[in-house]
């Protein structure tokens, strides 16, 4: 009788169980969070998958640097002192019965040391699983200003040679090409990226292997000596969340690499004879865009010569990529030109209130002037240096105030006025908080070098003048007009409202919501 | 009945003709024709890039249509934080959407061209004006809820709280204002224009415009131009329009092509086949009728040959039988009368040897009983 009863409550408490967790099984197929890792790698020895390969690898590189104790010889060899990222071999070249024979074997001496150990021969399918890569975490380092001075402001890294004060030389260098061999020198340093390239060519090394084989491996050589370095496991580096972490610094000094303070950006080439046919120069300040810029690559995405050595002004060819000149510096979507870089900034909150709301005018002649101010005549007499550097600073003396009095303090807006009272518009307060954003940037203030035309931002479509017509001489009372031809204009309620809270929206004046309406008209009671 | 079999078929065959060919050519015009809504038909562009989520449509619209005021004033902006559809007192919505800064969509009827709606509503209570707008007849309406059913959009709403005379509700997109040369409630109240009313073909082209002129705050895409044969409300967005919860999943089929193939075929079963199968059944019987016919001719002919084969045949054996009884009489005869001869002159050599005179007496009464025997 005990024993019926003994197995009816294992049933009963198998039903139960069954029923609370009716798919046990699934949760383990689930990609867990650990395979998001940015430390996965996939071991492919270029396997064709068509013809019934297992499937690559998926390899979980912090959790072995745990399991050997952050030891890299465990797995790496040195060469020349310096650790060669690759596994356990030099210069050999992988094959699929060194992984398992190597792997394995580290495998098999855990088990037998009764530590925790990772797969062994007989399951295959331990290593080889089908894993999606989606969703990783994994995200491109960017080697910017701040990560740059931060190492070339390092004590710690020292130049190769002994005598040069800058440690430059440190990683910097260039190929010999006959030779292949490395050298370095000075005032000839540029970014890794114009010789390692995403894949191997030749002898030059990927820019992944090239940055592992010397970022990660000079961090470990501190880290050898108990001297605190740069990240070694992956996660340091490729982990979105760590790389917020890593430490911005202000004030960057310039980089030294003896790069002109101002230039003379020409369509013809020097020497030319015709340069009469070619659009007036311009005075460009390399200086301020340096500071402006993350990385000299922003701008000189190839090479850090000159534009017009592979953009030629004459229609371009194949080595700008049939990119000519005047495509490179003013194609509106391209972010290394200057319009394209120009009109992205305008998009800041500082900008955004004029420049999004409502479209600038359409360019006028005057405007390429801004610009193209060096006429060739001019620079045939002076040196283009001295000239830009000239340009530039009249420039920016040329900001032209507007008179404070010139400036209504207050307009009421009474125009509308129905359900609420009129409006009371702070339009000095205004006007000088816009001045004010367009002060801190050096940008702004060579573009709107008039005060006057940051007003035309409100009272756009009017000629430039401290007097301009009422908004109601062009937004109708009665609303918009949607009739056929129509050109979209706002009517006067959307007008205001539209100039108002979009500009307090793109500009993130957040102090007055765009949903309090008494904050700018009082109810009617 | 002065009327031919050939006539009546005839004028049955028109009647049916005459009753199904509408139906049949309905079918087959929404499959080449491209109805593209009425000309000039009003229409409202949501541009909700513009919209900044006030809710003085909603105000506008539940004193305009003198709906039940809601719980939370209109100005508590609260009431944002849960997504709402449309309902019995309120005709629009406006949903709050998180993205980069929020997106505010207003919803409500969207007045399809070719509305769901009123093709599943059987009793017309529901009809596209061609000003545009979709309005609802209460006084038609059964209360079937159908239209609920069949709006894609998820917009007319019921009166549940009405115990005897509840309706479907929905926007009426204030067409009664319309008439009046006024603009919809919603449209007159936005302070950011971010409703604007007009001919459809001409907000078209407006919403064309501002995606040309902002191709960065807008996706490239109007929705309702094209969605479900298009709606006479169109929708501009800075993101996907899934996005804010609009389905992009509709496809550009207008709701009504879905059913009216099947739907045109009904006349036709129904006025056609019973005449059909009338007539199959009446060819069949006919058919048998014939072969009946047909099967008892053949017999009476057999017969009647066989008869008339039988009789000559009978007659034949019967002259042939005749004939050998006649041989064989007139055999027997010739040999009672060569016997008889033989004998007469067997009697008559002894008689003439006897009595010459006697022969010739005793000769002819045999000779008539041969006679007699013949007949």
């Amino acid at each position: 009788m005990s024993k019926v009863k003994s197995f009816q409550l294992v049933f009963f408490a198998m039903i139960v169980l069954f029923i609370m967790f009716p798919f046990i099984g699934q949760a383990s197929s689930e990609i867990k969070d650990k395979d998001k890792g940015p430390d996965r790698i996939e071991i492919t020895l270029g396997a064709d998958e068509n013809k019934n390969e297992m499937p690559a690898v998926s390899f979980m590189h912090d959790l072995h640097t745990q399991a050997v104790e952050g030891k890299c010889a465990d797995c790496h060899e040195k060469k020349e002192n310096v650790f060669v990222f690759k596994f356990k071999r030099i210069d050999k070249k992988a094959t699929m019965d060194f992984y398992h024979d190597a792997c394995i074997a580290c495998h098999v001496k855990k088990k037998e040391a009764k530590e925790v150990f990772g797969p062994t021969a007989e399951d295959c399918r331990s290593c080889h699983v089908q894993k999606e890569a989606k969703g990783s975490v994994w995200k491109e380092i960017a080697f910017d200003r701040s990560l740059h001075f931060a190492h070339e402001s390092s004590e710690k890294i020292k130049s190769l040679n002994p005598l040069e004060q800058d440690n430059c030389s440190r990683c910097h260098h260039q190929a010999n090409e006959k030779t292949k061999e490395i050298f370095y020198t000075k005032g000839q340093e540029s970014a890794c990226s114009y010789c390692h390239k995403s894949e191997n060519i030749d002898e030059v090394k990927s820019i992944r292997q090239a940055s592992h084989d010397s970022c990660v491996a000079c961090h470990q050589s501190f880290k050898d000596q108990k001297i605190e370095a740069g990240p070694v496991a992956c996660n340091g580096c490729h982990d979105q969340e760590q790389q917020l972490k890593i430490k911005k610094i202000a004030d960057i000094p310039r980089l030294k690499r003896n790069q002109p303070d101002e230039v003379v950006i020409t369509g013809w080439k020097e020497g030319s004879k015709d340069k009469k046919a070619y659009m007036s120069a311009v005075a460009f300040n390399h200086k301020s865009h340096e500071q402006s810029a993350q990385s000299c690559k922003e701008c000189h995405h190839q090479t850090l010569k000159k534009c017009n050595d592979c953009h030629t002004a004459d229609g371009g060819d194949l080595k700008g990529g049939f990119v000519s000149l005047e495509q490179a510096m003013h194609n509106p979507s391209s972010a290394q030109s200057c319009v394209g870089c120009h009109k992205e900034t305008t998009k800041n909150k500082d900008c955004a209130g004029c420049h999004t709301v409502v479209p600038a005018a359409k360019d006028n002649s005057e405007s390429c002037k801004t610009c193209h101010s060096l006429t060739p005549v001019q620079l045939e007499t002076t040196d283009p240096g001295q000239l830009a550097k000239k340009v530039l600073s009249d420039l920016k003396a040329a900001y032209k105030k507007v008179p404070l009095d010139k400036i209504p303090e207050v307009v009421a807006i009474d125009v509308l006025a129905k359900d609420y009272k009129p409006s009371q518009f702070p339009h000095r307060k205004v006007v000088q908080a816009i001045f004010e954003r367009v002060e801190n940037s050096d940008m702004a203030t060579a573009f709107h070098s008039d005060q006057a035309s940051l007003c035309m931002g409100c009272h756009h479509n009017s000629p430039k003048t401290l007097e301009p017509p009422k908004c109601a001489s062009c937004h109708s009372k009665n609303g918009p007009s949607t009739v056929s031809g129509s050109d979209d204009r706002p009517g006067l309620k959307g007008a205001y409202h539209g100039q108002c809270i979009g500009c307090h929206q793109k500009m993130e004046v957040k102090s007055v919501v765009a949903t309090d309406c008494v904050r700018c008209h009082e109810a009617r009671k | 009945m002065a009327i031919s079999r050939r006539k009546f078929l005839g004028s049955i065959g028109a009647a049916i003709g005459a009753s199904t060919s509408g139906a049949l050519s309905k079918a087959y015009g929404a499959s080449n024709k491209h109805f593209k809504g009425y000309p000039d038909s009003f229409g409202v562009l949501h541009d909700s890039t513009k919209c900044i989520g006030c809710r003085k449509c909603e105000q506008a619209c539940n004193e305009v249509n003198a709906l039940d005021k809601p719980e939370k004033p209109f100005d508590d902006l609260s009431v944002l934080d849960q997504k709402r559809r449309t309902d019995e007192a309120s005709y629009t919505v406006v949903n709050k959407f998180k993205g980069k800064t929020d997106i505010f969509v207003k919803k409500q009827c969207n007045h399809c061209q070719e509305p769901a709606c009123a093709s599943a509503c059987f009793v017309k209570a529901l009809k596209k004006d061609k000003s545009g707008a979709v309005v609802y007849d209460e006084s038609l309406c059964v209360g079937c809820r159908y239209c609920m059913v069949a709006c894609p959009f998820n917009i007319p709403a019921y009166t549940y709280n009405d115990a005897f005379t509840p309706k479907v509700t929905k926007c009426t997109m204030c067409l009664p204002r319309i008439e009046e040369g006024k603009l919809p409630g919603c449209v007159d109240i936005c302070p950011k224009e971010a409703l604007i009313f007009g001919k459809r073909e001409d907000l078209i082209k407006i919403a064309r415009k501002r995606i040309g002129k902002h191709p960065d705050q807008y996706e490239e895409h109007i929705y309702g131009e094209h969605e479900m044969g298009g709606t006479n409300w169109l929708y501009l967005s800075p993101v996907s329009f899934s996005e804010i919860d609009m389905r992009e999943d509709l496809g550009v089929t207008p709701a009504p092509q879905f059913t009216s193939g099947a739907l045109g075929t009904v006349p036709i079963v129904v006025g056609l086949w019973p005449v059909l199968l009338t007539g199959v059944y009446a060819i069949s019987k006919r058919k048998e009728k014939i072969a009946k016919e047909e099967q008892n001719e053949a017999v009476a002919q057999t017969t009647e040959q066989l008869t008339g084969e039988m009789n000559t045949k009978l007659s034949a054996l019967q002259t042939k039988m005749t004939k050998e009884k006649e041989t064989a009489v007139k055999n027997e005869v010739k040999k009672a009368l060569d016997t008889a001869a033989a004998e007469a002159a067997k009697k008559a050599e002894e008689e003439s040897l006897a009595a010459k005179n006697t022969v010739d007496k005793d000769a002819e009464p045999a000779a008539d009983n041969a006679a007699k025997e013949e007949e």
